[in-house]
């Protein structure tokens, strides 16, 4: 057991006797694998870890706990998704016990070992893209902190999945982006391990009228991800569990990336920074620009 | 009918896949555009990969396509005319399939066959040739060996020697193809002329079987963990769509009013509007959904038509997005160990 | 392909009833060949090209000719149907499923007990038995609504309650509180307590009942509890969500059960075997 662990299991420890949670969001280890749990104060935490398979996004999972107070380890994306969730009046940011890490940077699902270990050595392209862009490793604005906190090294700057992308020519986007559509088996695993897609009914189950067909196909597929990427214009914070969750590996988050980009750029906008942060497409600036507008 | 063996040399593949592409379409092992292993048509051996890797989705849309065609339909005045597909004109053959994918067809023969006739299903069913690749050994998450799945259907199995084959044929579809091509096929050693030396996977210690928790499994509807360990399925279709065995499907009408198709579509038990009726949802939750496909699996399917309607591929645990175990529930729930996976625990 | 099971028969539309603002009756005949023979409790996979297919019982006694459904408005395939008029078509494969064990039921006392529009399945089995009134010692009917205009077949309902040979109690339900609702002539309660009153004896007695799930809960509950019923002399047809109708996609299972194969006829005894998620 690691030293930030043994610290992160005290504290959980402490965090239900005092009575100030009831239940904690964490990551356990067990049968080869790291993943998400719902801990109770009866539960054993002997198997509660943060580690470098801790990909995912644990305000996903608020819901299953609504009501109740409780806790969670975060990263800094996880906290900027609580910022946007207070932004959007669906949560209540005292009623949530922020544990605060020092992020090690997640390796990359792909690139981990045959039995799912870590492999040695932290070169940066062992870690998944978006830890290689990532302004904070310790977490901010957390209630407990635990383990030392790191230093983070300078982030890539820019969005390089996307450059690199529009350095092909349009034929050759328009080839790649079909060949990754009909991959899509429309299993929505991007849809639904996203915190901010959290719409009782999706616009993929409306039926009345139905706007997509059920059938996976490239042009059905391409409005889904389209439309989709749209409703998290703005709010998406590039956690990239959609494209990690994806199980035919379409790097999914592309399309949010293209959005985050244009509202970085345009706007000097980024979300989840602050939880009174006004989502982009409900204000304006005096100054925004609007070269773009005939 | 006898079991029969032959070796099937490394050098030899290329030509076997040769000859049966003349007479059959074949599905063999590929990568997918991201360099992914999948299952998929294909025309010529430089693009197979014969391995005993495991295809990110299974070989079930052989005989259970994503998305078919039941009818199409054009609109006559007041009425309407329509029409059938007509069948896949080829025999179809699965060229290096996995036995966990191989096996599914027999336990999915049996929900399709019950009663009514599901003939899409079992027309495609009937023009495949299942030629198997068995594995050398078991994956983090994949556990065959704790299951009995049924094998006697797989009609050609082939199982590594060295950098050639063992082949066993098992049917007569598969004595069919082992004698069509018979040119491509030699004896086997002596040694193994009568069976294989070694079974596959390599069946070490056996921890108990899957089977043996039923029992308790189907005393654990109300069990008060499932909320808990249940709890953090995201209600993605990933698991159910991977799933060799997995066969829950919609039927939905795709067109307009004045032409269009009726279409049989995969769907997923865990996802929230399966069972949503306008005035009443039997599963609101998403336990409840989870604990539908785990207990339709091990205990209802078994319980109904014999087989546990799993063959322990592991995909549904590989890709899960939240890593639920459903190998793991199982031996919770139905008493095999006492201690919940990753230490959840209501009480 | 051959002929395959998915490939529906069309049936015209002769006849369309509304029988409240959200649900009407739809009267049709086959065309294409005779109608196929079915027992009371069964349902049929009805659609319109274009939107899809919905489940429906058979709602009208398998001795009159044609088909009938009672279709409420609440979705997608619920309203295309809605917007048809007799000329128009509907797909229709069926008949699906099991169906009320009718000779069982003869000799005995049958006490109908209906919520809404769970009146349409059973409508079938209580035209059979009041056409065969002989064959029965008592042929009753409780029936409720939570508000007057949820009640179907009311021109049917008003001859049923001119017959001498048959009690018929109307109630809606007292959420207005106990006052009378104006201009209504029947109970103002919910099922449960009008038993619980009435107290119908258990000797040689079959409560067929259908409704929403928890009035049919309610009801068992006082039937068993309070009135000394045992559960086999309870039946009821339960409502899942369907699909193909005919045992494979898994969408009605419940349990082992495929309730558009194993029911949607069931016996109390049967429900009580369940895990209970209906």
């Amino acid at each position: 057991m690691t030293p930030l662990n043994a610290e992160l299991q005290a504290a959980v420890r402490r965090l239900f006797d005092d009575g100030r949670i009831q239940y904690f969001l964490g990551y356990v280890e067990d049968y080869g694998h790291t993943f998400p749990a719902i801990l109770t104060p009866a539960s054993d935490l002997a198997r509660l870890t943060f580690d470098r398979r801790s990909y995912h996004n644990l305000a996903r999972f608020l819901d299953e706990v609504r009501g109740a107070k409780v806790g969670l380890v975060c990263k800094a994306c996880e906290v900027a998704t609580l910022n946007v969730l207070a932004a959007e009046n669906q949560l209540a940011r005292e009623n949530v016990v922020v544990v605060g890490v020092p992020c090690p940077a997640m390796v990359d699902p792909g690139r981990l070992n045959a039995d799912s270990s870590v492999p040695a050595g932290d070169d940066p392209a062992l870690w998944q893209e978006k830890c290689r862009r990532c302004p904070e490793r310790n977490t901010p604005d957390a209630d407990v902190f635990v383990g030392e906190r790191v230093s983070t090294p300078p982030p890539a700057p820019g969005w390089p999945l996307l450059e690199e992308h529009e350095r092909r020519s349009p034929a050759e986007r328009r080839a790649w982006l079909a060949a990754q559509l009909a991959l899509c088996i429309r299993c929505y695993a991007c849809r639904l391990v996203c915190p901010l897609c959290y719409c009782r009914q999706c616009f993929v189950e409306d039926n009345k009228p139905q706007w997509l067909d059920k059938s996976a196909d490239g042009e059905n597929n391409l409005h889904y991800h389209v439309i989709r990427a749209l409703h998290l214009a703005g709010r998406c914070i590039e956690c990239q569990e959609c494209s990690r969750a994806c199980p035919v590996g379409i790097p999914v988050d592309l399309f949010n990336q293209v959005l985050s980009r244009d509202f970085a750029q345009r706007f000097g906008f980024a979300a989840g920074r602050a939880p009174d942060q006004k989502a982009a497409l409900v204000d304006y600036q005096r100054d925004d620009k609007e070269d773009f507008i005939l | 009918m006898n079991a029969r063996y032959y070796t099937l040399r490394q050098a030899d593949l290329p030509a076997l896949f040769d000859r049966a592409r003349g007479d059959y379409d074949v599905i063999a092992k590929r990568r997918d555009a991201n360099g992914n292993l999948c299952y998929g048509p294909a025309t010529s051996f430089a693009d197979v990969d014969f391995t005993a890797e495991q295809p990110r989705l299974s070989a079930k849309a052989c005989a259970f396509p994503q998305i078919e065609e039941l009818t199409r339909y054009r609109r006559e005045g007041r009425t309407f005319t329509d029409a059938t597909p007509a069948a896949p004109a080829r025999p179809a053959l699965l060229f290096g399939v996995n036995m966990c994918d191989a096996a599914a067809f027999e336990i999915l023969d049996k929900v399709f066959s019950w009663d009514y006739k599901d003939d899409p299903y079992l027309e495609r069913r009937a023009r495949t040739t299942l030629f198997a690749l068995a594995c050398d050994a078991l994956q983090i998450d994949c556990f065959c060996d704790r299951l009995d799945f049924p094998t006697a259907a797989v009609d050609l199995i082939a199982y590594r020697r060295g950098d050639d084959y063992l082949v066993e044929v098992r049917t007569e579809k598969g004595a069919a193809l082992a004698e069509k091509y018979a040119a491509c096929f030699g004896p086997a050693p002596a040694a193994e002329a009568t069976g294989p030396g070694a079974t596959s996977p390599p069946a070490a210690k056996k921890p108990p079987l899957l089977e043996e928790a039923r029992p308790q499994l189907s005393r654990s509807f109300d069990h008060e963990d499932w909320a808990l360990l249940a709890g953090t399925c995201v209600g993605c279709g990933t698991c159910t769509y991977l799933c060799p065995t997995c066969h829950c499907f919609d039927i939905q009408d795709e067109g307009g009013p004045a032409e269009g198709r009726r279409l049989r579509v995969w769907d997923h038990c865990t996802g929230r509007t399966f069972t949503q009726m306008p005035a009443h949802q039997p599963r609101d939750r998403q336990f409840q959904r989870y604990r539908q496909r785990l207990l339709h699996k091990f205990w209802y399917y078994p319980e109904r038509f014999g087989p546990i309607l799993c063959t322990g591929c592991g995909r549904c645990i590989t890709f899960c997005p939240v890593k639920i175990n459903i190998r793991e529930l199982v031996e919770y729930f139905g008493g095999l160990k006492a201690t919940p996976p990753g230490g959840a625990r209501r009480k | 392909m051959n002929e395959n099971l998915y490939r529906p028969r069309l049936v015209r539309i002769t006849d369309v009833v509304d029988e409240t603002p959200t649900i009407k009756t739809f009267r049709l005949a086959f065309d294409d060949g005779d109608r196929p023979d079915f027992k009371c409790g069964q349902f049929g996979e009805f659609g319109v090209y274009g939107a899809g297919e919905a489940p429906f019982c058979l709602a009208a006694a398998p001795a009159h000719p044609g088909l009938e459904i009672a279709v409420k408005r609440v979705g997608k395939v619920t309203r295309a149907i809605h917007n048809l008029n007799p000329g128009d078509v509907l797909t229709f494969r069926g008949p699906f499923g099991n169906w009320f064990p009718y000779e069982d039921f003869k000799g005995r006392k049958l006490l109908f007990i209906a919520g809404g529009i769970g009146l349409a399945p059973l409508r079938g089995l209580l035209w059979t038995c009041l056409e065969h009134r002989a064959d029965f010692e008592a042929v009753d009917l409780i029936y409720a609504a939570r508000e007057e205009c949820e009640l179907v077949y009311m021109r049917e309902v008003e001859e049923f309650e001119k017959r001498a040979d048959m009690k018929v109690t109307l109630a809606l339900d007292p959420v207005c509180g106990p006052d009378l609702i104006p201009g209504w002539r029947g109970r103002t309660s919910f099922v449960p307590p009008i038993l619980e009153e009435e107290r119908p004896s258990p000797a040689n007695r079959v409560v067929i009942t259908c409704g929403p799930p928890i009035m049919i809960k309610l009801v068992a509950k006082s039937l068993l509890n309070a009135l000394g019923y045992e559960p086999r002399q309870i039946w009821t047809t339960l409502e899942m969500r369907m699909k193909c109708g005919l045992g494979k996609c898994g969408r009605c299972n419940i349990g082992a059960t495929y309730v558009c194969k194993d029911g949607p006829c069931f016996s109390y005894d049967q429900v009580l075997a369940f895990p209970q998620e209906f």
